[in-house]
């Protein structure tokens, strides 16, 4: 039997009616989830699934009198088992890759999430690029109802503000979830999550009105990390251990750091840290164990409150000293807390001991937390300040009396 | 070689059905074609009346040659009024030298005289069969009979009205020769030995189609092409048998390698100097008369995207050039089919924004995205078809009519999405950036099937199709040569003038494949001397 | 002569290379992951070492037997008759099942993550489709194809080490042995069954190099080169997904070019990605199938091998559709396999022994 060209005809003609079929789905008929929250009541898992009304974000037929997102809700044994009765409401497939956050109650976060999540992984249709946060004191779905300004898709609104916020200010931490499945699973790091918040009334939120307003009356903000023992929320971190904790894991890219000033105590300078980098070490931890800390930062002078001379390097020198200590004093605190507060090593100083010291670490793999809280840890911040900006002095040492 | 045999049995076959047909040639006439001239005039004057039908446009100018009686045959229109005219003007004038002169009539025949008198400005020649005879006249000479000699003199009168040469339309440049061939075999080779003076620029002629005769001239550089290629060119054009050839793609079906393809394995240009060039590379062109295209082969893939111009503009330049060639042929290969699978498959490969705006535009779409992209190429296939045998005015009034209204009005109404129109236009766009308007169309015919695929399999079509066809490519031949050469196999010295074109200087060797002896281009470089 | 083409020394390189890459570009790193860990690189060389050596027996086999071809090498040894069973039940039982893991390979992938819907018996059939065709067409053309192809490849890879280079985290690889050698070199082991092993089909194809004589080093070569680019990609996983991810996934270079993301904008490329194993892939099957004619015609003495590639495409077909009934098994055979493919190793090794006893051939 000899394949001719001629059967190629019926073949070419098969294909156009197999087209169609399969996972062939129009473009216009898949709801584009962007995020996603987790909840859990009575023993079933509360999916909220906010998906994009096209129509009225794109620019040409941008229809503004619509929302441009819509949320749906189920509940379900399992997620899957909840998203698949959303087709009860939803009127599109849902469609995960382009899901951006994945929003978890702080409720099911205390009770643990670590086992709600195997769908994420495991499903094709999920990317691991999206950003994991935790609904401080609110239910997922209040934060997801919420219309925003501006950026309108209210996930995009928050995956962007994330992104920004870790890059430049850094008390919150843009946790993939990729990242944050290792954190789930190495014995040498505990995870944190950045919580993220509303402020006025979340039913006030889900209202058009919310978009018109020019000081919307709703908002969303991120606040600090929370600190988990494996997939079970432990605490709130402050501030100033927030930062710590990005100081430590090396996560700062650019931040500000605020001090007193030494002529005038009641004004401040900021310093603008432009470059940061962090080492974590370990000492021979069979005999003599002990960690350190060193971090290495570039800044800029970024604001002056006082009359000081910063044309002279005795100035440049007593600045920073105190953005050092400044530092240091949050990665201490960031270290205490990890040490007497919550007694876990959020701080991933496990994952160093596992690769400098791998025999070590074999024998304190199981209770690495408790082996933790008694090692001494040490800390060194170096700071160099390069740029004064475009003054030198300010114009504040000349102004009038 | 499986192409080959088939190619050879189609041959055979067309044979043989011809063999079947009735003959063509006239059954009443007499005296047989391979019959020698009869010394009787009127005899001859009768048989070739026959012979021709009586055609109008055959004339017979009688005259008295001496004392004899003779005959002028030509056509009307094929030759030149001019040479018939100063013939009968010096008839007149010698006519009582002739009947006079002892010399002449009784030592030697009047039309030896003839000879010896036209000689020197016309050529002249004698021939005894009437077969010549006729085959003379219709090549456009004309023939004198002389009444009693029973061999004719046939005159070189040739001069029919020929179009002048002019500038290329189908291939132009901005810098370069802008001469073009024209329909005249003649003209056409020696546009290319005003190019080539060398003398081992070859010239075999011949003529193939049994009723046409059309001449075919192969032209080669001895010690320069490969002579097994040369051989096998012969060979395949003897063995066409055919009534006519009208066009080289007579020539071209019957000669390629492969039947089964859309894609052209060999090389037409209407550019002397392209078939100059080729000719340097040791390639061989065929020419046929009555057309101003003439062949080149072998032609191998990368050939289609080498343009005149790219030799006439600095090498950096024609390298961008002949990239974006390339990329252009991709897109317009795979514009609309990458387009269907993204859209219907792999939608989480669009950025979200863009993924939010197409979902947009195609809400209220009516056709799935694969019936949508192909009503708009098929509309842009019949626009493009009716633009180009109209009219020139008329065909740009076609093109705003289809771009303009129809593009931006079925958008508008919602029937299809901004999107795909701006896909196809540019898919279309790009396919017109191709220099070689039958590779171009191979590309045309291939989108529509990875536009299936891709509606059917995605991107898992698409490079399923993208296989095929490489295999495809890796599989063709053009005489002898592997198509995809120097690509694959990879060859690379000769990747110098392929997807880039390296400075001239570099251009040092000749393609390694067609030429085995003669391979450095002498004298190119600076550096060799 | 069964095939009347001849390929030359270089394109026999890029088709050793290619092939080597094959399917186990797609799950080599997680194989290895699974018990060498960080220590995936140090595996990945021990095995392209040893897979060097064994690739110079199997050159030494073929050059032994004057370049002829395996099934002609198993009748000089064997005899006629039981050399041509012996042929016959080596193609059955280790290069056909090899063919259906690699087609099955490709299938499980695309329905695992790219077209979950879609049957895979579609699947199957287009790629088989192209498979075959181009096993008519011969060897000269699917070599020059994959020539063709070469490029592409280089392209893509280059462009996911260049994406994937700002993610790279070089501690990763620490801490070097955790566990001792064992675990690296059971690790190495499933290296060498799996691509290099498998380079036995090549005794197929090296008598129609132009010059055999000469396809030594373009071999070792090949391999080198195809084996170096798997380490590369192993140790790719490893740095920038990390051990744990990587031997947890199923297709981790999948998973490592979906992490491609330069600045929001160069992302979500790993459909593309996938094209440099769904060229490789092809690559392997379109020789595996090739010499799978190629045997099968000298074994039966069919004068023209392409007359068996619609039957023989059609029973891979069958049992590539049958011979893994889930994912699952697949995990759990692929150690059993391992020791299955050592067995059919011990093969050249015993017609090397069986030439040695009855001196040097011809």
């Amino acid at each position: 039997m000899k394949l001719t060209r001629k059967d190629l005809i019926p073949v070419c003609a098969l294909m156009l009616i197999l087209t169609g079929c399969w996972n062939n789905r129009e473009i216009e008929d898949i709801g584009i989830a962007v995020a996603m929250g987790i909840d859990k009541v009575d023993n079933q898992y509360v999916v909220t699934v906010q998906l994009v009304n096209p129509s009225s974000i794109s620019a040409r037929t941008g229809d503004s009198s619509r929302a441009p997102i819509v949320t749906y809700q189920e509940k379900g044994k399992t997620i899957f088992d909840a998203i698949r009765r959303l087709t009860k409401t939803a009127p599109r497939k849902t469609f995960y890759p382009h899901l951006k956050m994945l929003v978890i109650s702080e409720k099911l976060a205390r009770e643990g999430f670590a086992n709600s999540l195997d769908l994420l992984a495991r499903d094709p249709e999920f990317r691991s690029d999206f950003y994991v946060v935790v609904a401080k004191n609110h239910r997922a779905d209040h934060v997801l109802n919420v219309l925003v300004p501006v950026e309108k898709i209210a996930a995009q609104n928050m995956y962007s503000k994330l992104k920004t916020s870790a890059d430049v200010f850094a008390p919150t931490l843009a946790l993939t979830f990729g990242d944050l499945l290792h954190d789930l699973t190495s014995p040498g790091k505990q995870p944190v999550i950045t919580g993220i918040q509303l402020t006025g009334e979340p039913l006030e939120g889900e209202k058009m009105e919310n978009l018109q307003r020019v000081n919307p009356k709703v908002r969303l903000k991120y606040t600090n990390i929370a600190v988990f023992k494996v997939d079970k929320l432990k605490g709130w971190l402050n501030e100033k251990e927030s930062k710590g904790y990005n100081y430590i894991e090396n996560n700062v890219k650019s931040t500000i750091v605020t001090v007193p000033c030494f002529t005038d105590k009641k004004e401040n300078l900021s310093i603008e840290l432009i470059d940061s980098d962090t080492k974590l070490k370990t000492n021979s931890m069979n005999s003599h164990p002990e960690m350190s800390v060193s971090v290495k930062t570039d800044a800029n002078i970024a604001e002056v409150g006082c009359s000081i001379d910063l044309t002279k390097q005795e100035t440049i020198n007593k600045i920073e000293k105190l953005v050092e200590k400044d530092i240091n004093g949050k990665i201490r605190s960031a270290i205490k807390t990890a040490q007497q507060k919550y007694k876990l090593d959020f701080l991933g100083f496990g994952e160093v001991v596992h690769r400098s010291e791998p025999k070590y670490w074999k024998r304190v793999k199981k209770d690495w937390d408790k082996e933790f809280v008694n090692i001494p840890i040490k800390s060194k911040v170096r700071v160099h300040i390069h740029k004064l900006g475009k003054r030198s002095n300010s114009y504040i040492n000349e102004l009038k009396e | 070689m499986v192409f080959k045999k088939r190619a050879l049995k189609k041959l055979v076959k067309d044979k043989n059905e011809a063999d079947a047909q009735p003959q063509l040639e006239d059954p009443k006439i007499e005296a047989p074609p391979e019959e020698a001239l009869s010394t009787e005039l009127n005899l001859n004057i009768q048989y070739l009346q026959q012979t021709f039908g009586n055609s109008s446009d055959l004339s017979f100018s009688d005259f008295e040659l001496g004392n004899k009686k003779a005959v002028l045959i030509y056509i009307n229109g094929l030759v030149d009024k001019m040479i018939i005219g100063h013939f009968f003007e010096n008839i007149g004038r010698f006519d009582h030298l002739i009947k006079h002169s002892e010399f002449l009539t009784k030592t030697i025949e009047a039309s030896d005289f003839m000879k010896q008198f036209f000689a020197p400005v016309n050529q002249v020649k004698e021939v005894r069969l009437y077969k010549k005879v006729v085959s003379a006249i219709l090549a456009g000479n004309a023939v004198l009979l002389v009444d009693s000699i029973s061999h004719a003199l046939v005159i070189n009168a040739k001069g029919w009205r020929d179009r002048d040469v002019s500038e290329s339309a189908t291939e132009n440049v901005v810098r370069g020769p802008k001469e073009a061939f024209t329909e005249n075999i003649q003209t056409n080779t020696a546009l290319v030995r005003r190019k080539i003076k060398d003398p081992r620029l070859w010239l075999e002629k011949k003529e193939i189609g049994n009723i046409t005769q059309t001449s075919i001239s192969v032209m080669y550089i001895h010690s320069i092409a490969n002579d097994k290629i040369v051989k096998e060119v012969h060979e395949r054009l003897d063995k066409i048998d055919i009534d006519g050839i009208l066009e080289s793609n007579y020539i071209e079906e019957f000669i390629q390698d492969e039947v089964y393809t859309p894609f052209p394995t060999v090389f037409n240009t209407e550019r002397p100097d392209v078939v100059a060039a080729a000719l340097l590379e040791g390639r061989i062109a065929i020419f046929i008369d009555g057309t101003p295209f003439v062949l080149l082969v072998p032609a191998l893939f990368t050939h289609f995207f080498q343009a005149a111009e790219d030799y006439y503009q600095r090498w950096d330049i024609s390298t961008l050039l002949r990239l974006l060639r390339v990329t252009a042929y991709f897109i317009s290969l795979l514009g609309p089919s990458v387009y269907i699978a993204i859209i219907n498959f792999h939608q989480e490969m669009l950025p979200t924004p863009l993924l939010i705006s197409l979902a947009a535009q195609r809400e209220g779409v009516p056709f799935p995205a694969l019936i949508e992209a192909l009503i708009m190429e098929v509309t842009l296939e019949i626009l493009r078809e009716a633009g180009l045998r109209l009219p020139k005015a008329i065909g740009q009034t076609v093109s705003i009519v289809g771009a303009l209204v129809i593009g931006q009005a079925a958008v508008e109404a919602g029937i299809i999405s901004a999107a795909m129109v701006i896909v196809v236009s540019i898919t279309a766009i790009s396919n017109f950036i191709l220099p070689a308007y039958n590779m171009g169309i191979a590309v045309r015919i291939l989108r529509f099937l990875f536009m299936f695929l891709a509606g059917s399999f995605g991107l898992y079509g698409i490079a399923a199709g993208i296989f095929a066809l490489s295999l495809h490519l890796c599989s063709l031949r053009s005489f002898g040569i592997p198509y995809m050469e120097p690509l694959a196999p990879y060859i690379g010295s000769d990747m110098k003038d392929t997807l880039w074109r390296k400075p001239r200087w570099k251009l040092v060797t000749r393609p390694r494949l067609l030429n085995q002896t003669n391979v450095v281009r002498e004298n190119v470089s600076p550096k060799n001397k | 002569m069964l095939e009347n083409g001849k390929i030359s020394v270089r394109q026999f390189t890029v088709l050793v290379a290619l092939y080597t890459v094959g399917t186990a570009i797609l799950i080599i790193p997680s194989i290895l992951a699974a018990k060498a860990m960080q220590d995936i690189w140090i595996a990945g060389l021990i095995g392209l070492g040893s897979g060097l050596g064994l690739v110079f027996f199997y050159w030494k086999i073929s050059e032994r037997f004057q370049f002829m071809n395996l099934v002609e090498i198993l009748e000089k040894c064997f005899g006629k008759w039981i050399g041509k069973a012996v042929a016959f039940s080596y193609f059955t039982f280790y290069i056909f099942i090899l063919s259906t893991f690699v087609l099955r390979d490709i299938g499980d992938f695309m329905l695992t993550v790219m077209m979950v819907e879609t049957p895979i018996e579609a699947i199957h059939i287009i790629f088989l489709a192209v498979v075959l065709y181009g096993v008519k067409l011969g060897l000269e053309a699917f070599t020059r194809t994959t020539e063709l192809f070469l490029p592409w490849i280089v392209i893509l890879f280059v462009v996911l080490f260049i994406t994937l280079l700002p993610q790279i985290e070089f501690t990763n690889i620490l801490p070097i042995m955790e566990n001792g050698i064992q675990p690296v070199l059971r690790s190495s082991l499933s290296f060498i069954v799996f691509p290099f092993l498998e380079l036995v089909v090549f005794l197929m194809i090296i008598p129609y190099v132009n010059e055999p004589k000469k396809t030594k080093k373009a071999f070792l070569l090949g391999t080198a080169l195809g084996g170096g680019l798997l380490i590369l990609i192993a140790t790719l996983s490893i740095l920038v997904i990390g051990v744990t991810e990587t031997a947890r996934s199923i297709y981790p270079t999948y998973d490592l070019s979906k992490t491609i993301n330069i600045r929001e904008f160069f992302q979500r490329v790993e459909a593309f990605m996938a094209l440099i194993w769904f060229i490789t892939v092809f690559v392997k099957l379109v020789v595996l199938t090739y010499a799978l004619c190629l045997g099968m015609a000298s074994v039966f003495n069919v004068q023209d091998y392409k007359l068996l590639t619609l039957p023989i495409g059609l029973l891979l077909y069958i049992v590539s559709l049958v011979i893994f009934p889930s994912s699952t098994y697949l995990i759990e055979f692929t150690p059993i396999y391992d020791f299955y493919a050592v067995l059919w190793m011990l093969m050249p090794v015993f017609i090397w022994l069986v030439s040695l006893v009855r001196g040097k051939p011809v």
